[in-house]
């Protein structure tokens, strides 16, 4: 099996002993790791009734959230310690539901990383970093599971130039992403260098996608995009290519640098491509509030895409 | 149809005839700042501040709000999601030759909290369509909920909200008091804020005694179209002695009509709470049901909240008001915080049967409805905005109102 399809089936299936369960883009992983456990990212399980999800949460949280509400009322992921975060108001939606729900079998951890540039959040920030440590029971070699987490995103860069230049399908480039938030570091590394070797150009051009706006647990948007005939080569969601974004410094206190990287919003700013699509996810409209500053940014326009059908005109 | 609601009250024609007075005199450049964010701040150094929400709310009562988010959609904004904290900034950016009330002074300051993924990418919006400048304060999550959280929070804050919370706001504030220093030339004076937080406190527990007088009498001497103005204008007047005079008055003014045996419907059968804001451009479906049914909303939060949530004694002046804004949505909105404090408040009040507008940024409203119905106490939810009325449609809620009443209560 090569690195690439090995990479492949971690994304698509997404279990893995000895986890930790985590929702959200700020969770440092290098902390779990320390800890002896495997970090695995929530993502939405097909199959999962969401009825009650829907109805506890409702229409103002995005789908994804609302599914994963879904899967942990139905065990549906093989971990039952979970730390959440406050990377977005879907997530503290979900955290706080669960809280009250009171579900027996789940040990969370909320984790109220804040993101203002201002030395008063970063103070806040250390001091959650810390209680999520003493309650993971960091007690490993946290410089050793930064150096591992550096070393995957020491990579991104190579994957960034290999999208660019049309040598992975945005479905791909996506899973290959994404897999990295179901595996150990070290091994994540490893498979991705290999997977960055076996990338070939297939000859074509294709029009190159910048994707903003909502997140994207699965791949139907990039395939769509692909089977169009274009590529997403860049996205600003945290499923994406910010996920090896940024380098934890290796010097000085860990829980200092975990802070340094993980606060800061947005993680990348990255530049423009053929096309500019903000996709709108369903539940998620308050995204569309951040739409006009990337136009600024980028000095393009910007597409607005809902639905599956929106991406032909988009792309026309 | 929109109706505006008979006011029968006295503080509350009062109350609207001094901000109007007030709104007048008013002249810029002046901050504009959310509900929750600390004013009693602004009022210590002196800058005149009017409230985002509450702007929103007369926006929406002079039916402008669809103008004003027309607005907003035209630079590339959605118009259908934070109605409430966007109105005020397409008022700020639509042209509109006759704005509500002569429209606002030059904004120079905005200031928000981060209650919702909205709320800061507003205030980026703010900075990047006017020439504002504009302060985002973290909103932060605490894993704890304390028990009975309005029995303790006025003395116990410190606990009951969290020092970490607490630290990080008056951290906030003191960052806010240089940028407010530097942008208006104004100076903080520790002392002339205690003053003023002491006046809050006193306007406070004048609304605490006025709410549980209306909690305990029935038939209810006013009803909320008279209580929200009453205790709301003045809110936005926390800290003055205009303020807190006008909730001493309008305490008497309840307790004299009490007296008298006055009644917003002498033949009052049911007693309704309205959870959610306030519906601004039509508060006479708050008066619709009272003749055909003798149903009167005896509850909003308004006034509850201004008893409960508002009061802090005690600690450094910063330190006092972080404690009272930092948890502050919490109250409202937060599961566990808020579903306990609705459901004490319809039993004090005697509920029997709550109509429940439901926000799509609110974290708590199935967790609230679900409350009060495990309670016996029936839930009619609204999927509405409350300042766009272009989701409001008068028939149909009419006629899931009365159906409400006649199939549950």
């Amino acid at each position: 099996m090569s690195a690439l399809d090995e990479l492949r089936g971690v994304y698509r299936d997404r279990r893995t002993g000895n986890a930790v369960g985590y929702v959200g883009a700020d969770v440092p992983r290098e902390l779990v790791e320390a800890a002896g456990y495997v970090p695995l990212r929530l993502a939405p399980v097909e199959g999962v009734d969401r009825s009650f999800a829907d109805r506890v949460l409702g229409p103002g949280v995005d789908v994804a959230t609302r599914a994963i509400l879904a899967g942990l009322l139905e065990g549906a992921y093989p971990v039952d310690r979970i730390v959440l975060c406050h990377d977005s108001d879907h997530t503290v939606r979900l955290y706080t539901s669960l809280r009250r729900l009171d579900v027996p079998r789940l040990d969370l951890w909320f984790l109220d990383l804040l993101h203002r540039p201002r030395a008063t959040t970063e103070a806040y920030d250390r001091a959650r970093l810390a209680e999520l440590a003493e309650w993971l029971g960091s007690g490993g070699d946290l410089n050793t599971a930064i150096g591992d987490a550096n070393r995957a995103r020491a990579l991104g860069p190579r994957l960034a130039e290999r999208r660019r230049a049309g040598t992975v399908s945005g479905a791909d480039a996506l899973a290959v992403l994404g897999a990295g938030t179901a595996l150990p570091a070290a091994g994540y590394a490893e498979l991705l260098a290999a997977a960055l070797g076996e990338m070939q150009a297939d000859g074509g051009s294709r029009t190159a996608v910048l994707l903003l706006g909502s997140e994207h647990t699965d791949d139907a948007v990039y395939r769509a995009i692909d089977e169009l005939g274009a590529v997403v080569v860049s996205e600003t969601h945290s499923w994406g290519e910010p996920l090896l974004a940024g380098h934890v410094d290796e010097d000085g206190d860990p829980l200092d640098a975990l802070v340094r990287h993980y606060r800061p919003r947005p993680r990348t700013e990255p530049a423009a491509a053929d096309v500019q699509i903000g996709w709108i996810g369903e539940g998620d409209e308050t995204v569309a509030w951040s739409l006009p500053s990337h136009r600024r940014r980028l000095g393009r326009p910007v597409a607005v895409a809902r639905a599956l059908d929106d991406l032909r005109q988009a792309l026309a | 149809m929109s109706a505006p609601g008979v006011k029968r009250s006295a503080s509350a024609v009062a109350a609207m005839q001094h901000q109007r007075e007030w709104f007048k005199a008013l002249d810029g450049p002046i901050a504009v700042v959310d509900a929750d964010v600390p004013h009693e701040l602004f009022r210590a150094l002196g800058i005149p501040y009017v409230v985002n929400q509450w702007w929103a709310s007369i926006c929406s009562a002079k039916q402008k709000a669809p103008l004003y988010l027309d607005a907003i959609r035209a630079r590339g904004y959605p118009d259908g999601v934070d109605q409430y904290s966007a109105i005020g900034l397409g008022s700020a950016i639509a042209a509109d030759d006759d704005p509500p009330w002569g429209g606002l002074p030059p904004v120079a300051f905005f200031a928000t909290q981060r209650w919702t993924d909205a709320h800061a990418r507003i205030a980026a919006a703010w900075a990047a369509e006017t020439e504002a400048e504009t302060f985002v304060f973290e909103k932060a999550v605490d894993r704890r909920v304390p028990e009975r959280w309005w029995e303790r929070v006025a003395h116990e804050w410190e606990d009951v909200i969290g020092s970490a919370r607490i630290d990080l706001m008056a951290a906030e504030l003191e960052e806010l008091i240089a940028l407010l220093e530097r942008r208006f030339g104004a100076r903080f004076d520790e002392m002339r804020l205690q003053e003023i937080l002491d006046l809050a406190n006193e306007q406070q527990e004048w609304s605490r005694r006025t709410r549980d007088l209306l909690a305990q009498t029935s038939p209810a001497p006013i009803d909320i179209v008279d209580s929200i103005p009453a205790v709301m204008i003045p809110q936005w007047h926390r800290g003055t002695e205009w303020g807190r005079d006008a909730a001493r008055g309008f305490h008497e003014e309840v307790e004299s009509a009490i007296a008298r045996g006055d009644a917003v419907c002498p033949d009052e059968r049911l007693r309704l709470m309205w959870i959610g804001r306030g519906l601004w451009f039509n508060l006479g479906f708050y008066q619709h049901f009272q003749s055909r049914y003798g149903a009167v909303f005896v509850w909003s939060m308004y006034l509850a909240i201004a008893a409960d949530g508002y009061p802090r004694y005690g600690g450094e002046p910063l330190r006092q008001l972080a404690a009272r804004f930092a948890a502050f949505s919490d109250f409202l909105g937060m599961p566990g915080w808020a579903d306990r404090w609705y459901l004490e408040q319809a039993r004090t009040h005697r509920i029997d049967g709550v109509v429940h507008l439901v926000a799509h940024d609110s974290r708590s409203s199935w967790f609230t409805t679900k409350a009060l119905e495990d309670a016996g106490i029936p839930v009619l939810e609204l999927d509405a905005d409350n300042t766009d009325a272009r989701t409001w449609d008068e028939p149909a809620f009419v006629a899931e109102l009365e159906r409400f009443i006649e199939g549950r209560l």
